[in-house]
């Protein structure tokens, strides 16, 4: 059969038997490498976005909010400072589009809006995975936009120690340090970082600067028990005061809030057979935020227990089958108004991960039964064709929801009660072409409709009114070949709200992003540049957000083997944009701002 | 404002295209890396790669060294098999080498869906005549060099018979599994079996269903004389 394996493994028996082989009888090792896949499961047909340690490191940013506006499809809102709130949106879906996972622990809450992006502090990750497109056959609700998952930072073998202290403009001071152990079996980690700033003026019309102030922890103790079988506890947690401004009536009062976000979770893996793996994880999460002025608060905890099981049928198929029940109680006090709702929500998934030859296809499916609205289904089928070893094409359609959270159906005033899961269809075609070894592009093209989309319709009372239709193309460039490494993306879409035919709220038509890095030595020069059109602020009201461009200019330089120097220039030319919008003006965005930081790591 | 963001687009797409121009002058790499989903294969000397370049660039200097078979087979009977292989070592000796004659139709990445197999069948070919050269007395002084260029060679051709079960990618799985086979005198794999396990009941099965298509290696015979080998291979599964 394999004639030429033949003479192959000859000649390996004869370097094995020859006068130059150490040993007559042992043949050198063949080692059998494979990348390991990135963990937001079955990623490989749908378009990702991968944000690594090191570019999380260059950019020093904030929030992982300031390194996702850098990627095209990935529009974010801000109202002023940091620590205020921000929005993503990605590829035109709403704020709440998009679900947004710790660890693989769903972080968003169950009362208001999207997660925290604001309180994440970037230190404390090692890599932010964003797939793109319908994923709620295989997450459940919210997934409509796309899915993120922030895997925070594990131990590297053996001991490591690390520590950053920063200082930068409006009074920034961040401080952080880091220890780690991991051997065969056992790894542990502890992780913090203090970051806090003096802030700015929220309103372009307001004067007082608003702070941020956030402790972020993260901690993990895993035992490697063999065979496959793993058992994990970890923590992640954001806490501290972020200040703001009553935007209602002038002078804009000051005013501020406390945080809390937390992330626990408990996970035990084994192979009960060698080609099948399952995974039991209970986790849990806060989402708290107390008002210091007032008694006001909204709070969200949610406990979820998954099981998942992998099952590698044969080279062919990889099947994944589960459970994951949810338990989730919001409650909130807001205006005087108070709401208190506990929602569970049971789904059932399956899903085929094929792959014969050229051809790769996914099939997932997924039943979710929510205490108040009853029965979904959700399905993915995606399919890959390997047309030449450069050359992948790509197809899929997926469905995905969403169900109101409780502030739309209970929050006073606007709130409603009658309100209908949000759903979508995306259908996607696209292409990923590697013709050598320094040169990435691809190519998507997707159109998603959304029925039932959540939105005030005149009055101020949430209304099932909407139907949506997003229509994009994305094409992104990655090139790599010492000492230059450079990434540019561009989106061209047109969020569209079928019924008024209006383009939908802070989403801009179209982005380019590049990246130009340059590595020489000990050195490294960054320059990361994003060019947005004009969006519409809201329903409410005609103002209409110019396009703007931001540029952030990073430096590092490495002193010896464990200490750093890097520096930051963010909004380079000074411009002067808005993300977002209030009946007051203009929120404001950080002028150019200096940052510097040295970083200390025995694992450099 | 449309106008400005035109601008803004332009200026930021003229910037684009000045990357490009400054860029594109170099040449791609001739091997492509491993892509995010890519199940490839390494062999284990760490210059293999390059020599392995190395080998590519100048394949018919390094043919032209293959001695005749007349220098490997020790004195005895000579079983008839071993004519095809003499022959054609001698047709190649004196004519010119053509090495991508050798099964190039198995150049289709079957179960690889970005593997570098165009390039794999290449070498593998040139260098499926070294590695007989190798044992000659004549061929010593180029042992070191042709021991690398084996080296890549079988991680091509390994590439194209082992593979990482995806399950164990998934889960993260690594280890190393300690093969043994016997080579019967007939060029025949036998006894394969797992000597020492990874940990992991699906690797070790992986690694010996893979082996398992290397059913024979009829060149093996001549070299062998008669007699028939034990062998340990070393399989590693690594997760980069």
């Amino acid at each position: 059969m394999h004639k030429f394996h033949k003479a192959l493994l000859t000649s390996l028996v004869l370097a094995a038997i020859s006068p130059v082989s150490a040993d007559q009888k042992n043949l050198e090792p063949v080692i059998v490498t494979a990348s390991r896949t990135v963990q937001t499961v079955d990623e490989a047909l749908a378009p990702v976005i991968v944000i690594s340690r090191d570019e999380i490191e260059r950019s020093q940013a904030v929030d992982i909010a300031d390194l996702l506006r850098f990627h095209a499809g990935l529009d974010i809102a801000r109202n002023g400072n940091p620590g205020s709130v921000t929005s993503l949106f990605i590829r035109g879906t709403e704020s709440n589009h998009t679900l947004v996972m710790i660890d693989g622990v769903k972080i968003n809450p169950g009362t208001t809006g999207g997660a925290a992006l604001n309180n994440i502090d970037p230190e404390m990750i090692e890599r932010i995975e964003v797939v793109k497109g319908p994923r709620s056959a295989l997450y459940g609700s919210e997934a409509i936009g796309g899915v993120i998952n922030i895997i925070t930072r594990r131990a590297p073998a053996g001991t490591t120690v690390d520590a950053q202290l920063g200082f930068g403009a409006d009074q920034t001071r961040r401080l952080g340090a880091g220890l780690r152990y991991a051997d065969d079996r056992l790894r542990a980690g502890l992780q913090f970082k203090v970051e806090q700033t003096e802030g700015f003026a929220p309103l372009v019309v307001s004067t007082e600067d608003r702070g941020f102030e956030n402790l972020s922890i993260n901690t993990f103790a895993g035992l490697t028990l063999g065979s496959g079988t793993d058992i994990e506890l970890s923590h992640w947690q954001a806490s501290g005061n972020s200040e703001y401004v009553n935007t209602f009536f002038a002078p804009y009062p000051p005013l501020d809030q406390d945080f809390r976000n937390t992330a626990t979770a408990l996970t035990f893996k084994t192979a009960p057979t060698d080609n099948w793996s399952t995974t039991f994880k209970l986790s849990h999460i806060l989402d708290d935020i107390q008002q210091t002025q007032s008694v006001d608060y909204v709070r969200t905890r949610r406990n979820v227990f998954d099981w998942q099981n992998d099952i590698e049928v044969n080279r062919h198929h990889l099947v994944s089958a589960g459970i994951s029940l949810s338990r989730e109680q919001t409650d909130s006090l807001s205006f005087g108004s108070a709401f208190d709702v506990d929602t569970d929500t049971d789904a059932v998934f399956v899903q085929d991960n094929i792959s014969y030859g050229n051809h790769q296809l996914l099939l997932a499916a997924r039943h979710s039964d929510h205490s108040s609205f009853g029965n979904y289904d959700t399905w993915n089928v995606e399919y890959g064709y390997q047309l030449n070893p450069g050359l992948r094409l790509l197809a899929g359609v997926g469905t995905a929801f969403r169900a109101p959270d409780s502030t739309d159906r209970f929050i006073a005033f606007s709130g409603n009660p009658d309100l209908e899961p949000e759903e979508s269809r995306n259908v996607e075609l696209g292409l990923r072409y590697k013709p050598d070894s320094r040169n990435q592009y691809s190519l998507s093209l997707f159109n998603n409709r959304i029925h039932n989309l959540i939105d005030f319709d005149g009055s101020f009372v949430l209304q099932n009114i909407g139907k949506a239709r997003i229509r994009g193309i994305e094409a992104a460039w990655q090139y790599t070949a010492a000492p230059w490494d450079i990434r540019v993306e561009a989106i061209a879409q047109d969020p569209e709200n079928l019924d008024n035919d209006e383009q939908l709220s802070r989403r801009a038509k179209r982005s380019l992003t590049t990246a130009f890095g340059y590595t020489r030595n000990n050195y490294r020069l960054g320059l990361d540049i994003l060019t947005t059109s004009s969006r519409d602020n809201s329903g409410f009201d005609s103002v209409r957000l110019p396009g703007y461009t931001l540029a952030n200019l990073t430096g590092s330089y490495k002193l010896d083997k464990t200490l750093a120097f890097n520096a930051r220039v963010e909004n380079l030319f000074d411009k002067e944009y808005a993300l977002a919008a209030t009946g007051a003006g203009n929120y404001s965005s950080r002028d150019r701002a200096v940052f510097l930081e040295l970083r200390y790591s025995t694992n450099q | 404002m449309t106008k400005t963001i035109s601008i803004l687009f332009l200026a930021s797409a003229a910037l684009h295209a000045a990357v490009l121009g400054l860029v594109s002058f170099e040449q791609p790499a001739r091997l492509q890396a491993g892509s995010p989903f890519t199940v490839s294969i390494q062999a284990s000397s760490p210059a293999s790669s390059g020599q392995h370049l190395e080998a590519l660039k100048t394949p018919i200097e390094t043919v032209t060294t293959a001695v005749t078979v007349n220098d490997i087979v020790p004195p005895g009977p000579v079983p008839d098999d071993l004519k095809t292989p003499k022959q054609k070592l001698q047709q190649q000796a004196e004519g010119p080498p053509q090495p991508h004659k050798l099964d190039t139709h198995r150049q289709r990445p079957t179960a690889l869906p970005e593997a570098t197999s165009q390039t794999a069948i290449k070498t593998a070919a040139i260098s499926s005549q070294h590695s007989i050269a190798l044992s000659s007395e004549q061929s010593l002084s180029l042992t070191a060099k042709t021991a690398s260029l084996m080296q890549a060679n079988l991680q091509q051709a390994f590439a194209l018979q082992f593979h990482y079960p995806r399950l164990a990618i998934r889960h993260g799985w690594q280890g190393e599994v300690r093969l043994g086979l016997r080579i019967e005198a007939n060029g025949r794999l036998s006894r394969v079996r797992v000597v020492q396990g990874s940990g992991y009941g699906l690797l070790d099965d992986a690694a010996i269903k893979s082996l398992n298509k290397v059913a024979i290696l009829p060149q093996a015979i001549a070299l062998l004389n008669g007699n028939s080998m034990d062998l340990i291979l070393p399989v590693r599964y690594e997760l980069l």
